[in-house]
């Protein structure tokens, strides 16, 4: 199929002089924008949340977890806390067969696999009226009446069941890696207002409209800026902390 | 007598227990928590009506932990923020709080980098994009930015007033100028034509209140085709320059239960603009109307009808074309658009849809599609039939991404089989309706 452009050779597309043009103001602008973006970030006060004392336990032919997460809640996570308002603690847990221990458990991360993974979801409200906090966890509720034994009973981890034996390799090593952060709601009950989101400075795909296209829109400066203040923002969720390798077998 | 009686024991013991309930309900009704007040904390220039505005909380409205992540994700995607940050204080007293709002202004304006794929546009980038959101406090969006791709070179700028008459509608105006190649498909063959254009484009639309689905614009447009020696002689007259002022007028409607992967609902929109009191003077009307239905728990069956007329002194630009992965699937952008392009069209698209994996569902990731599409388009004076219609089949994979939406792949069996094809395989982005 013949193609004819009605461009004559000689002259210079209006995209062409544009490209030259704004070039340079582009490189300029975008090195503004990003610097202006990233240079004002700023710390937060809070300790960032740990997971301490990981320590799998062979109890018979079960592997259990215990551990104890620390800083689990930020200044402004307390004050709606005790304002009325319920916290999710979601606490994650995953089992790694270390292809090679030596890197696994070097913080190098890549050369394991992952087992098994267990979520641990619990929620926590203070009742204003009685002046008490509720931990729940499924249909368990259990009460405190200070919010430093909630905040420790919240974030322990007391032998929790991660594997059988039966689904181990004897002579394989082993780790375990758990992460703890706090949701203000549930995935689930996320998940139910994800679409509510709709506003007009929406980014990132749409329909087709009657115009016959379809495109995204990317905001370069945030991107660049997360990446930059990487660790952070994430202010509400911990690292993942890796126990010490173990062998995949109970001891003798 | 028995019933009676049994009857009357039953109302006394409604009314004895009313009192119960209604101490029950109050009880659970002074155990909400009430919104006491709400503090703005780290706006400098930003008016604290323009940040009220993105809260789904008020004073003396009940609070829940949805509202608050709500509000503060609301705030985050005005990007007028750095940092936004929804929190609560306990309030005066029990059972009342104070909603906290931290925000930190974005000082300088922020880089966009946009992308996508049309029809008349080819594909393209806009990788020049700066945004001047909230200059003035106001809550006012301005942006400029440079899109180039495989058939258009533009620049823009665009300026938006998301809360006119409080509100109940937003402004759009956007000053531009631009370099679009069209195509003609002459004897066989694909001839592009060149055509360069700037103008203006307002509208006002409306987004809440009586008025939430009708809008109006008005566009002034100087076009200057670039002289095509072989177009010339089929086409002598659209080589001058037009210039178009016309006045629009729509509705639009949206019921769909969500705009990612609608399972129920109607989108619709009619449009009705006439070119006034310029060098081509004409009416265009179009309608697009697009159905969804859940034929079981996750299947969706879609149909899109289109159609428009546009008066036969619009200029080539300003009518239809047909063919494409967001028109007629299975054929080549425009193939099936007559020479000089039609002034009536008519397409109606309907596709199954099959989700491909259930994880996140309806955000999920893989969908599959059986489409089947018919259109036919007309050149002035041609009387519409059935038999000038054309059809295709096929199938189709969606793959969302992260970055770039929806990927679409299409596989198309065209009824005609033009160009020696008897298969067309198309990549696009979005999906089609």
């Amino acid at each position: 199929m013949k193609r004819v452009r009605s461009v004559a050779p000689h002259k210079r597309s209006y995209g062409d002089s544009l490209a030259r043009g704004w070039l340079a103001c582009w490189l300029a602008l975008t090195l503004v924008c990003t610097a202006g973006s990233v240079g004002a970030a700023d710390g937060k006060e809070d300790v960032a949340i740990q997971v301490v004392d990981i320590e799998p336990v062979w109890v018979e032919d079960r592997l259990v977890v215990s551990a104890q997460c620390k800083n689990l809640f930020s200044r402004k996570s307390i004050s709606t806390l005790q304002s009325g308002l319920p916290a999710v603690v979601q606490i994650d847990m995953g089992l790694l067969e270390a292809e090679r221990a030596k890197t696994l458990f070097s913080g190098e991360e890549g050369n394991f696999r992952t087992v098994r993974t267990v979520r641990v979801v619990r929620s926590i409200t203070y009742n204003i009226w009685d002046e008490r906090y509720a931990i729940r966890e499924g249909d368990d509720t259990a009460i405190y009446s200070d919010f430093a034994t909630a905040e420790r009973e919240v974030g322990r981890l007391g032998e929790e069941w991660l594997a059988e034996a039966a689904q181990l390799e004897a002579e394989a090593t082993y780790g375990v890696r758990i992460r703890a952060q706090i949701i203000p709601i549930s995935a689930e009950q996320g998940d139910k207002i994800a679409d509510w989101l709709r506003n007009p400075h929406k980014m990132g795909e749409g329909l087709a409209d009657d115009s016959g296209e379809s495109g995204f829109q990317l905001n370069v400066s945030r991107l660049i800026s997360s990446f930059w203040e990487k660790g952070k923002r994430a202010r509400n969720r911990s690292a993942w902390h890796v126990s010490e390798p173990f062998k995949g077998g109970p001891a003798d | 007598m028995s019933i009676h009686r049994h009857t009357q024991a039953l109302i006394v013991l409604l009314l004895l227990c009313c009192p119960f309930f209604a101490v029950g309900q109050e009880v659970e009704r002074v155990r909400q928590l009430i919104v006491e007040g709400i503090e703005v904390e780290g706006n400098s220039k930003t008016r604290l009506e323009v940040i009220s505005r993105y809260l789904v909380l008020e004073e003396g409205s009940p609070i829940t932990p949805e509202a608050l992540l709500l509000s503060k994700q609301r705030l985050i995607a005005t990007q007028f923020f750095k940092q936004a940050d929804v929190y609560t204080r306990p309030g005066s007293q029990k059972g009342k709080v104070v909603v906290v709002v931290e925000v930190e202004e974005r000082k300088w304006p922020y880089y966009r980098f946009e992308g996508g794929h049309g029809d008349l546009d080819g594909w393209y980038v806009a990788p020049v994009g700066f945004c001047f959101d909230n200059f003035s406090g106001r809550g006012h969006q301005l942006d400029w930015k440079w899109k180039i791709g495989s058939r258009i070179s533009r620049d823009e700028l665009h300026y938006r007033h998301p809360y006119m008459m409080d509100g109940a509608g937003a402004l759009d105006v956007q000053i531009f100028g631009e370099e679009q190649t069209f195509f003609h498909f002459i004897d066989g063959g694909e001839v592009e034509e060149m055509v360069e254009s700037g103008g203006m484009f307002a509208q006002l639309s409306g987004t809440g209140g009586r008025y939430r689905h009708a809008f109006v614009a008005v566009r002034s447009q100087h076009y200057r085709p670039v002289f095509q020696p072989l177009l010339a002689s089929f086409f002598p007259d659209d080589f001058r320059n037009i210039r178009i002022a016309a006045l629009a007028l729509g509705l639009q409607g949206d019921t769909r239960d969500n705009d990612r992967y609608p399972l129920e609902g109607v989108w619709g929109r009619l449009r009705g603009e006439l070119a006034v009191g310029s060098e081509a003077n004409y009416p265009k009307i179009e309608a697009d109307i697009r159905f969804y239905r859940k034929m079981s728990k996750r299947n969706v069956f879609a149909l899109r009808l289109h159609g428009g007329y546009v008066g036969e002194d619009a200029p080539f630009f300003e009518r239809f074309y047909l063919g494409g992965p967001y028109s007629l699937r299975g054929y080549q952008t425009g193939r099936l658009t007559p020479v000089g392009w039609g002034t009536k069209l008519f397409l109606v698209q309907s596709e199954m849809r099959f989700p491909l994996s259930e994880k996140r569902f309806p955000r999920h990731k893989h969908t599959a599609v059986i489409y089947c599409d018919l259109g036919g388009i007309w050149l002035p004076g041609e009387l519409p039939g059935p038999g000038d219609l054309s059809r295709s089949l096929g199938v189709g994979y969606r793959r969302r991404t992260k970055v770039i939406g929806v990927l679409r792949i299409d596989f198309s069996l065209p009824s005609s089989a033009i160009d020696e094809n008897d298969f067309r395989f198309q990549i696009s982005l979005g999906n089609t309706f």
